[in-house]
């Protein structure tokens, strides 16, 4: 059994819009619990603010695998307060770069005039890791990355436990690999990761009109992450990475009308901040 | 139809979106020596009608190059083999094509320094 919560669902900033409720405001961050009492987390956006005071005061470490390093899916990372404790262990995963290493690009961000709190301060005990596409185990859970289509180099993830996976692809624009009518697997960007997943995280950032304007940032329109859920073959599908300006009403107006239109092979869900979800045996249920 | 398992490096992916605009014939062969996909200019330049490529074939057949010393000199082989550029005049390295062709073959080095093939680009000697 995994246990699925989203922390922060919002991109490419944080909401700014007045009518804030299911959805929130928070930018991307998920985390990841299986039965053996271990977690991953993904991103850290704001989101990870409010997931970091719960995880206070334990001596487990602690496993944060980072997509890319565009602000909003680690802007949260310096108010993590488990950074603060002594000697706590703290790993960090994301994308290798063809320029300075992952830890030099974050040390960046934790530094004046950004931030006054440097990298080599913190007193945890920090472990950076830089990823290539890759399988490996954090514990019982079993991981795998690939860079998926995104401006600069970004990973997607799969994690397993058992016989449950969840795919988490937050910013991603799988349709700019289609020539012709229909996604071609191969040609696909993250089908490998996100094939027969029982629970798919995916962008939906943009509606069609905006989609328009924003050919190649790197970003996906509801129908676009609906095609790529039948492409894949996922059991359900959870909305993720919502636009910053879109408000609650528009969102659930949204979806609800694009899940009505067809009968799709996948369950569609509304990703909204401190959604959890339960994913046990192929099955995935929504609290 | 063969189940498909995994899809190609998002360098590829991208490599066959761009080469599909481009006005320059553009071939991918993998690490293996096998053509992967080339594009619309290239079918015209080298009279090959383009098509899904199911199977896929070894750069030699694709370029038809059977003469083993013209095989040895040939671009595609130099970069399989040093993984350094290779650009430059071929008159009459391909047998089966009158005019001559500037062929330039490029390693494709993905993050990490992963080699991910050769990406030829042909265009017509004038």
């Amino acid at each position: 059994m995994m246990k699925v919560t989203l922390w922060g669902v919002r991109g490419s900033s944080s909401a700014s819009v007045q009518e804030i409720g299911g959805y929130g405001a928070n930018t991307a961050c998920v985390s990841v619990e299986n039965a053996d009492q271990e977690c991953i987390i993904l991103d850290a956006g704001t989101g990870i603010e409010r997931l970091g005071r719960t995880l206070v005061g334990s001596t487990t470490p602690i496993h944060i695998l980072i997509s890319h390093l565009h602000m909003d899916h680690i802007l949260g990372l310096p108010f993590f307060l488990p950074l603060y404790e002594a000697k706590r262990k703290i790993h960090i995963y994301g994308p290798r770069d063809w320029t300075w290493d992952l830890r030099h690009r974050l040390s960046f961000y934790f530094a004046p005039p950004l931030f006054p709190v440097r990298l080599s301060d913190l007193p945890c005990y920090l472990y950076v890791h830089e990823l290539l596409p890759s399988q490996f185990l954090i514990g019982s859970f079993q991981v795998q990355a690939d860079f998926i289509c995104h401006p600069g180099p970004t990973l997607g993830y799969r994690v397993g436990y058992q016989d449950s996976s969840v795919a988490y692809l937050s910013d991603h624009e799988p349709i700019l690999g289609k020539v012709g009518k229909q996604l071609d697997p191969k040609w696909t960007s993250g089908y490998g990761l996100a094939r027969n997943a029982d629970l798919l995280i995916h962008d939906c950032q943009y509606t069609e009109e905006e989609y328009a304007l924003r050919q190649g940032w790197g970003h996906s329109t509801l129908s676009q992450a609906m095609e790529f859920a039948e492409l894949v073959q996922v059991k359900a599908l959870a909305t993720f990475h919502h636009d910053s300006l879109h408000s609650d009403a528009f969102l659930d107006g949204l979806i609800q009308e694009k899940l009505k239109q067809h009968s799709y092979s996948f369950s569609g869900f509304s990703g909204k901040e401190n959604t959890i979800f339960e994913v046990r045996d192929g099955k995935v249920t929504v609290f | 139809m063969k189940e498909v398992l995994k899809n190609y490096s998002i360098e590829l992916i991208l490599l066959r979106q761009l080469s599909a605009y481009l006005g320059v014939a553009i071939v991918y062969i993998n690490p293996d020596g096998l053509v992967v996909f080339y594009n619309e200019p290239t079918g015209l330049l080298l009279k090959r009608p383009i098509r899904e490529m199911e199977d896929m074939i070894h750069w030699s057949e694709f370029f038809k190059v059977s003469d083993p010393i013209v095989k040895s000199e040939f671009p595609v082989w130099r970069v399989l083999s040093n993984k350094k550029p290779v650009v430059g005049q071929h008159k009459g390295l391909l047998e089966d094509i009158e005019k001559p062709l500037y062929l330039c073959a490029i390693p494709m080095i993905g993050l990490g320094g992963r080699f991910l093939g050769v990406v030829a680009m042909l265009w017509e000697f004038k």
